[in-house]
Order: structure tokens, then sequence, then C-alpha cells
């Protein structure tokens, strides 16, 4: 049984989901890809952990397994898969839950100013990971095998998401359909503008949300 | 089509990979062509009479359609399978629902979503990669090939219709794919889910159908004039229940 009960305590919740995001990609950026990690990072970690419900209230909802499993999958040990799991795909994940909370009416103004930070915060360094993966100068068609190898156990995790996301965050009118699709478009764009064939990319992701 | 050994629908042939593998599920796929192929004549030819300056060229496509069903059901009856019409219907059900409905309504441009982009989109997707395992059944290809060709030429006509009728008129383009798209993706989406396994047992990817589905539709309609991220949002959206579902059944499946 959840502790969850007031719309305030729900947004806490979600701070305290994207707080774990945020802490383990300033980890692996410190370890792995250090011009990812920065103080707009620092900066809104402080911002999340003052209004984060604590962690102990996680673990009483049906978020703590998919989240911990997924993170566990996201925290890679090179480079390149620091920059692609993190820097590419949980950082568009992160923009597309700010984004979707920063339209929600049903947040206070503290949080709306939050989801503004960490909305810009996730896109300065998605833009800068994007950067970085264009210059491994790889073609087209070995950059999507490697993103594939890199993040597809991430991505395959991400659908079990969705069950707990509208469980959870239905108060927030906030549906793990509109953040699949939000994420989904803002990530695929990307990747095709570094290079990655369309088709191959959208099947590849399809496979991996379907479970493979 | 004629002299050529058909299928061997023996139980021990499954194995091989051949022909033979997952007999069953082939006469799934093949109904659903064969009685696809004929609600996509009978779809253009209600589109025919709604818009009578198009009707020649839609009556056209319609006969297209119908040639596509004599040619599956005769490369089925040259390798010995049975195209299982229970089946088909009970997938064609939700899509024919909306056909009549859209047609009770003179609803000609949501016709042309639904069966245009949606339902054409979900044929291209399975009829192409089949055609690397066409020769396990001598005749198809020829057959499955021009059907290839065809919905393609069906769908660029479609296209440029939507370019032209909705020119200077996005957000109007827009509304109208969202609202068709509610229960077109669901329904044709729904039955790409529920082939997946079909497919994978005849040797093709049913997952990676279901990914290039995803990307026709959504590349249909950026050629059409709608944003990019915005046609992919809106397929994702749509894909995403679905998606849960496939996986829900996986797992529960599972060994």
């Amino acid at each position: 049984m959840t502790a969850v009960v007031t719309r305030a305590d729900v947004a806490a919740l979600l701070w305290r989901v994207l707080l774990q995001f945020e802490a383990l990609a300033e980890r692996q950026y410190t370890a792995y890809a250090p011009d990812l990690a920065g103080q707009s990072k620092r900066d809104l970690i402080e911002a999340l952990t003052t209004r984060a419900a604590p962690a102990r209230l996680l673990e009483t909802t049906q978020l703590r397994d998919p989240v911990s499993q997924l993170l566990a999958r996201a925290a890679g040990d090179d480079k390149v898969a620091t920059l692609m799991t993190q820097g590419l795909v949980l950082e568009q994940l992160g923009a597309a839950i700010y984004l979707t909370a920063r339209r929600s009416d049903l947040l206070s103004e503290q949080d709306h100013a939050l989801a503004g930070a960490g909305y810009d915060a996730a896109l300065e360094v998605n833009r800068r990971a994007m950067d970085a993966v264009g210059r491994l100068g790889r073609d087209g068609e070995e950059l999507v095998a490697d993103f594939d190898r890199a993040t597809g156990d991430v991505i395959s995790r991400l659908a079990d998401l969705g069950d707990a996301v509208d469980a959870e965050f239905a108060s927030l009118d906030i549906s793990f359909a509109d953040l699949l699709g939000e994420f989904s478009a803002e990530l695929i764009d990307q990747c095709i503008d570094l290079g990655m064939p369309r088709r191959r990319l959208v099947v590849a992701l399809t496979n991996r949300l379907m479970g493979l | 089509m004629n002299g050529i050994a058909k299928a061997d629908r023996s139980p021990g042939a499954a194995e091989d990979g051949g022909a033979g593998a997952g007999a069953a599920s082939v006469d799934k796929l093949m109904g659903l062509a064969v009685f696809g192929e004929l609600t996509a004549a009978r779809t253009y030819n209600h589109m025919s009479k709604l818009r009578p300056e198009h009707g020649e060229l839609l009556r056209k496509f319609a006969a297209m359609e119908g040639a596509h069903a004599s040619w599956f059901m005769g490369a089925s009856r040259d390798n010995g399978i049975n195209p299982d019409r229970d089946f088909a219907m009970q997938e064609l059900g939700y899509l024919t629902d909306q056909v009549n409905e859209y047609s009770d309504a003179a609803d000609f441009d949501s016709l042309a979503v639904v069966q245009g982009f949606i339902v054409e989109s979900l044929a291209i997707a399975t009829y192409e990669p089949f055609l690397d395992i066409a020769d396990r059944y001598p005749g198809s290809r020829v057959a499955f090939e021009q059907a290839l060709r065809e919905e393609q030429y069906h769908v660029e006509w479609i296209k440029r219709y939507f370019r032209l009728r909705f020119y200077d008129a996005e957000d109007e383009f827009v509304a109208l794919t969202e609202k068709v798209n509610v229960r077109g993706v669901d329904c044709v989406g729904g039955t790409m889910m529920n082939i997946a396994r079909l497919l994978d047992e005849v040797g093709i990817s049913g997952t990676d159908c279901a990914g290039a589905l995803m990307d026709n539709y959504a590349a249909l309609l950026e050629e059409a004039g709608i944003e990019r991220k915005a046609a992919t949002r809106n397929v994702v959206k749509l894909f995403t229940p679905l998606i849960k579902a496939y996986r829900e059944q996986s797992d529960a499946t599972a060994p």
C-alpha cells in the first residue's frame, strides 16, 4: 500500500524518481564522460533533493522494482555506453518527463520551476552528448549497431515502467504512453541527425520495447 | 506455379524451417493476406462511390486488391496452404466495422487514412520481408512482389491526395489522423501484434515487422505534411498499449 496521498506527495515522488536518475547520471558522467558532468546538473540534483519524497516512500510504490531494474542496467562501464545510454536515451527520457510536468496544470509554482530547470539541464547535457557521439566518427550503420548494443537493455526495461507510471502519476495527468511518444519522437529525430538509418533505428527500438 | 512440389505439411517438416514450418501459422497468415486484400478491395470501392471524380482510379485500386487476393489463393493452392478464413474474419472484424461506419458517414478522408495509410503500411511491412522466404512457397514470389509494388502505388496516390487536400491546412490533417488513429492503429496495430509470433514461426521477425509498420506509417504521415516529431509522437503513443499487451503475453507464455 502506498503512503502517497496528495498531489504534492505525488509530485515529491516524481522528484524522488528523477533524483535517482540524475544522481546516477552524475556518477556516470564523472567516471566516464566528464565533459557531460556540470554545474547545471549539480544544481538540479540539489534542487530535486529539497523537494523529493524520502527514498523509503519510493520503496512502497509500484515504481520500486522497475526503477531499480532500469537504473541497474544504466550503469555502464565505458564512455560510449555512458554517452549513449545516459547522454542520449536517459536525458531524453528525463526531458520528456520534465516537459510533461512543466505543462501540467496540476503542479505547484515551485514544482513547475523545478520541472523547467530539469528540462533545460537535460537538454543541455543531451546536446553535449550528441556532439560527443558525433565526434566518434562512426558511420550510420555502425552507429545504430553500437547504439542498440549500448542502450538496448535500458530501453527494454523502459517498457516495464509503464504500469507503475500510470498508476502512480495519474493524478498529475502523466501517462506512460504520452511520455514514450514524446521520448521516442525526440530520440529518433536526434539519432537520425547523428546519421543512424531511420528504419534500422526504429526497428531496433521496437524490438527492444517488445522485449527482445 | 505448376508442377512444383507442394509444401510438406507433415508434423516433422516443421523442424527443417522450410516450406512445412509452422503450417498452421502459414494458413493464418495467408488467410489474413487473402481476406485482407478482399477487404481492401471493398474499401476502395466504397471510396470510389464517395468521390466520383476519383472513381475510376479507385475502382482500379479495388480491382488490383481483388487480383492480389486471387494470386494469393492460387499460390496457396499450389503449396498446400489452406488460408484460414475464420482467423482472418476475427482479425478483420474491427477494421470492417470502422470501414462501414466511415462509409455510412460518407467520410472519404477517414477511409483514406485507414486503408491508404494504416492498412497499406501493414501490408508493406509484412510483404517486404516475406520475399526473403517466398521461394519456400513456389509461385508466391511473383504474386507478392507485384502486390507489394501495387500497394506502394496506392500509397503514393493517397499521399498526393492528402498533400493537396490539406495544403496549408496541416492542423486539420493532424486532427483527422489523430481521430482516425485512435481506432485505426488500435485495430491494425493490434493485428500486427497478434500475428507477430505467427511470423516468427514461418521465419520472418514479427517484431521487425511491427517496427516497420510503425515506421512506415509515421513516414507516410510526415510525407503527407505532418511534422516528423508530431507523427512519431502520435504513432508511438498509440502503439504503447499494444506493445504492453504483447509483452504481457510473452511473459505469460515464457517457459
